[in-house]
């Protein structure tokens, strides 16, 4: 089973959800029975990622649990898993947080209209998601990359807010941009080099940067400009200002079951694919535009963080603040040394637990008050004063604000550090405007939970109750795990060390051992 | 070797004699469907066991028997089954009509399938005589509906333009080259050197555009909206499918076989008067646009889909630009991939519509009365859009990456734009179906169509269309290698 394990972990959600459509009604009908089988596929799917890191060797660089078989022989297309110490965090990420989204989806989505089919589009997401993050071969990678959108397009479409039909179409258009831009680079890799392959393997390493082309009597560097077109591909999905123009819109309208995964993992595989795309295959020209990336990054932080100053819907709020975010992880990766690229791992999943949690502490908010704006249009606050109404909710929201701010001990704490030493040597302006983003941050964080629980009481504020026992059961893993990173992020570089020291190098030649 | 066109003449003559015999009641019109599914599949079991055969001229070498025509005359016979099974089922045609235009399906398809394989012009322009007539009085059949009417009026001058213009052009080249046989025109259009190369460019132009129009290209497309949403759904299905077989054939006889030379390289080159590569690469780029920006502000939805077919055309023309065996290749796995879709998204249409609208109204909120035949369309739909893991994204693939092997990258540019414009009205039906505000009575729509058997037969024949977009979409190694196969085989 081992040999198989992680096509057992991408494709059990797969065959949950044909189970959950296909399952007659004597064995599965309504909402409760669709919710079960989900819920056990979700754990099993779990437990065997839990397993799968468990089996990892962390002291090798080279990816491991591979599985390749012939595909389309043909186009030397394979079915080509592995993973490496990068995309091992990603695997039980995902099937976390896609387990607590389904055991929120009990809670927040009761009387569903059609639950088999929102059950079974949250494990085809799944499946979609995990593929990508251990597909080995481009043509797959791009398949698993592309269907994801299906079920975000669907699961918003369909059981989103009352802007649901314009919220979804914006996300499917912008994302398909993305696509023609990476299918167009996908097809550049595969057929302007000689043996036409999709291993990612096999065409890692700078095997590009010797081929020129003239393009109307100019020659160009073929490695440029494919880096470049994948790199705005992907960039629409990270998202990347200016092309995040889908993701608030997006989020405000996404099931509050499903925000946290559409605002975690969902953009992760945008980060990811920028390093398993970009840095892997074009390492010259990341050389060349990896100060670029940073100050992409750096816009990402001042631009989010602003934004979000002036919002008046929470969930806006929060999705600024995660934009801002990601601008970190693109300093952290553009940097180019072993620190701040962990310190961008590191960011990448604690980031996930505390914006998750913020996610799904506002779906309890919105779940009890159907409300998410703070002021209302005279600007009285909406809320306030729920910190003697609901004093675990306030705590658990403490905890999440201040992994999001990076008080020490808790969330982004340790991988702010690691960024912003790692870049303070190489890029002083820019890791003074990224301290800058981070006082921003905690300004409109501490702000938004002063208007929410201290105060006056506000309009809402009697219809908030308490965090109600099952709500635990996705709220408290959450909080554990933001106070776990932040004190204890070592098991996490150990893994990641030998990975990322091997593929720096094949970047930068000599690297520093920071960590 | 023209065994399936003996079946169909067969089956149609079997057909009208027991309807005349019966008297053109229900009774003979269920056993003249079941003649024509018989004679439909007894042909395709026929054409499959032939599918591998040597390519092999016939009657005087005016017959050329190759993988592609074969090919192609396999989704023709697919298409005139399906068509013949929602002709059955169709609410829009009158019981006795129904024998006729079932007639007329199997009749314009021997003619189709006898075009595919000719390699002489006069009997080209007496096929394109046949069909021509058979497709005006398909599109008339609703006589009591005035876009019907009006459908078949304009179709009547469209016939009529592109036997003009094809018949000119015979005249010319003949007047040039004493024959009307292909492959000798051919020789001697290559051997010669003629003195005036601008009566041949006028004769390659004249028989050029009558294969641009039926394959709907941009602008030579004007027509084709009207014709799809006038003519009742059997009709539009087998048109939009059936014509574009029908225009990608001529232009591999016009271009490629006739005004082209074949390299040891499997490259086809243009004739010096004529580049009709980059022709090919330009309208391409036209047609798609064209077809999917005027889709997004359409009302109707079978308006909208005939939009959506010119945007197809646009991008299986765009792979006959590559003027290489791969490109053809591409070309025919777009052609297969975009006639399972639209015969499967008219399918469904069928189920839901009546004989009154056929507009959007009619699929809205399918998804809560319907779930399974919704599923069945936006499966269809994404696939003629081009999104994986369904059979139309392989063959964008394919297209596209001919295209850029080619280094045509403005070509590329322009395909992938359409794809994103493309997906951006394909989810406007999709949306459609999931609005929650159904005014109908779901239970009254069931009416008149819950027999047991018609279900039964419904959802066999969406099993049987939705099981190729996927397996091909996810395994299509042993299609294309079969393709290509085919096309290693043509003595053009």
């Amino acid at each position: 089973m081992v040999d198989h394990l992680l096509s057992f972990i991408v494709f059990l959600p797969l065959l949950g959800a044909v189970f959950v459509i296909l399952a007659p009604k004597k064995i599965a009908s309504g909402p409760k029975t669709a919710f079960t089988v989900s819920l056990g596929i979700a754990v099993v799917t779990f437990l065997l990622s839990c397993f799968l890191v468990s089996q990892f060797d962390r002291n090798q660089s080279s990816l491991q649990f591979v599985e390749k078989q012939g595909w389309i022989n043909s186009l030397s297309i394979s079915y080509f898993l592995g993973v490496d110490g990068i995309s091992i965090f990603f695997i039980p990420l995902t099937t976390l947080i896609f387990l607590l989204s389904i055991i929120s989806s009990h809670f927040f989505a009761e009387k569903l209209k059609g639950s088999k089919g929102y059950y079974a589009l949250i494990l085809f997401l799944e499946s979609c998601i995990l593929g990508v993050f251990s597909a080995q071969d481009m043509f797959l990678f791009f398949m698993f990359w592309t269907a994801s959108l299906l079920p975000g397009y669907f699961l918003v479409g369909i059981w989103g807010g009352k802007n649901k039909e314009s919220a979804s179409t914006a996300f499917f258009t912008y994302q398909l941009f993305g696509c023609a831009l990476f299918l167009f680079a996908l097809l550049a890799i595969y057929y302007l080099r000689e043996p036409h392959q999709f291993d990612l393997v096999a065409l890692s390493g700078g095997k590009f940067s010797e081929i020129k082309f003239n393009f109307y009597d100019r020659e160009l560097k073929l490695d440029n400009l494919i880096f470049l077109i994948l790199f705005v591909g992907l960039a629409v999905r990270i998202p990347v200002i200016p092309f995040h123009g889908w993701f608030t819109k997006f989020i405000t309208e996404t099931p509050p079951a499903l925000t946290a995964v559409m605002s975690t993992v969902f953009l992760k595989t945008g980060c990811y694919a920028l390093i398993r795309l970009n840095y892997s295959l074009f390492p010259d020209s990341v050389n060349k535009f990896a100060e670029l990336i940073c100050v992409v990054g750096v816009i990402n932080i001042i631009y989010g963080a602003l934004c979000a100053i002036n919002q008046n819907d929470i969930r806006k709020l929060v999705a600024y603040g995660s934009l801002s975010h990601m601008g970190f992880i693109l300093l952290g990766i553009g940097t180019l040394n072993i620190m701040s690229f962990q310190g961008a791992l590191v960011s990448l999943v604690s980031q996930t637990f505390y914006i998750s949690l913020l996610f799904f502490l506002i779906g309890v908010i919105g779940n009890r008050t159907n409300e998410f704006l703070i002021f209302d249009q005279d600007g009285k606050g909406n809320f306030g004063s729920l910190v003697m109404r609901a004093p675990v909710l306030s705590g658990f929201f403490v905890i999440a604000i201040f992994s999001a701010i990076g008080f020490p001990g808790l969330g982004a704490f340790v991988s702010q550090i690691l960024i912003l030493l790692g870049a303070f040597p190489v890029h002083l302006t820019l890791t003074i405007l990224g301290l800058v983003g981070v006082l921003i941050t905690a300004g409109f964080f501490l702000g938004l939970y002063k208007n929410i629980f201290w105060g006056n009481q506000g309009k809402y504020s009697e219809m908030v109750t308490d965090i109600r026992m099952g709500e635990n059961f996705f709220l408290v893993p959450l909080v554990l795990l933001c106070l776990l990173i932040g004190v204890y992020p070592s098991p996490m570089l150990k893994i990641s060390q030998a990975t990322v020291q091997s593929f720096l190098h094949a970047i930068v030649g000599e690297t520093n051992d920071h960590s | 070797m023209i065994t399936p066109e003996y079946i169909l003449l067969g089956t149609v003559v079997l057909c009208l004699f027991v309807s005349i015999l019966s008297g053109f009641n229900k009774k003979s019109t269920g056993f003249a469907t079941f003649l024509c599914i018989a004679g439909c599949f007894l042909s395709i079991v026929f054409l499959s066991a032939t599918l591998k055969a040597e390519s092999t001229y016939f009657f005087n070498d005016s017959i050329l028997i190759d993988g592609v025509s074969q090919f192609i005359k396999l989704i023709l016979l697919m298409t005139c089954l399906v068509s013949v099974v929602l002709a059955w089922f169709s609410e829009e045609i009158s019981s006795y009509e129904k024998i006729d235009l079932m007639a007329l399906f199997l009749i314009s398809t021997i003619a189709m399938c006898l075009i595919c394989s000719i390699n002489n012009l006069l009997l080209l322009l007496i096929g394109l005589l046949i069909i021509g007539n058979g497709y005006v009085l398909m599109t008339g059949l609703k006589r009591s509906s005035k876009e019907s009417v009006e459908a078949a009026s304009k179709m009547f001058l469209f016939e009529t333009f592109v036997f003009c213009l094809f018949c000119s052009g015979v005249i010319i080249i003949y007047s040039f080259t004493k024959t009307l046989n292909i492959h000798e025109i051919r020789e001697a259009l290559a051997s010669k050197n003629f003195l005036n190369p601008i009566f041949l460019s006028i004769c390659f132009g004249l028989l050029f555009i009558s294969a641009l129009l039926r394959l709907f290209i941009f602008p030579f497309h004007f027509l084709v909206p009207d014709m799809i949403q006038g003519s009742p759904i059997p009709v539009a299905v087998f048109y939009s499918i059936s014509s574009v077989c029908l225009g990608t054939s001529l232009i591999l006889r016009i271009c490629f076989q006739t005004f082209g030379i074949k390299t040891n390289t499997g490259e086809w080159m243009s004739l010096p008067f004529m580049d009709w590569r980059i022709l090919l690469g330009a309208l391409s780029i036209g047609t798609m646009s064209m077809g999917n920006i005027i889709a997004l502000s359409q009302k109707n939805l079978k308006r909208m889909l005939g939009f959506f077919c010119i945007a197809q055309s646009g991008i299986i023309l765009m792979s006959l630009s590559v003027s290489k065996q791969s490109g053809i290749s591409a070309e025919l796995f777009s052609l297969l991939s975009y006639s399972i879709a639209v015969l499967g998204i008219f399918y469904v249409l069928q189920i839901v519509s009546d004989s009154k609208e056929n507009d959007f109204v009619k699929i809205r909120g399918l998804i809560w009365k319907k779930p399974y035949t919704a599923v069945a369309l936006i499966v269809f739909l994404l696939s003629l859009s081009g999104v994986p893991p369904f059979v139309g994204f392989i063959s964008r693939f394919y297209v596209l990456g001919e295209i850029i092997k080619e280094k045509h990258y403005v070509l590329a540019s322009f395909s992938l734009i359409n794809w994103v414009v493309g997906l951006g009205y394909t989810l406007f039906i999709v949306r459609l179906l999931f609005s929650a505000d159904s005014q109908r009575d779901t239970e009254n729509e069931e009416k008149g169509r819950s027999k047991q058997f018609t279900r039964l037969v419904s959802r066999i024949a969406l099993v049987a269309l939705i099981t190729p977009t996927l397996i091909f979409g996810i395994y299509w190694d042993f299609l294309m290698g079969y393709i290509k196969e085919t096309i290693n085989g043509v003595l053009w």
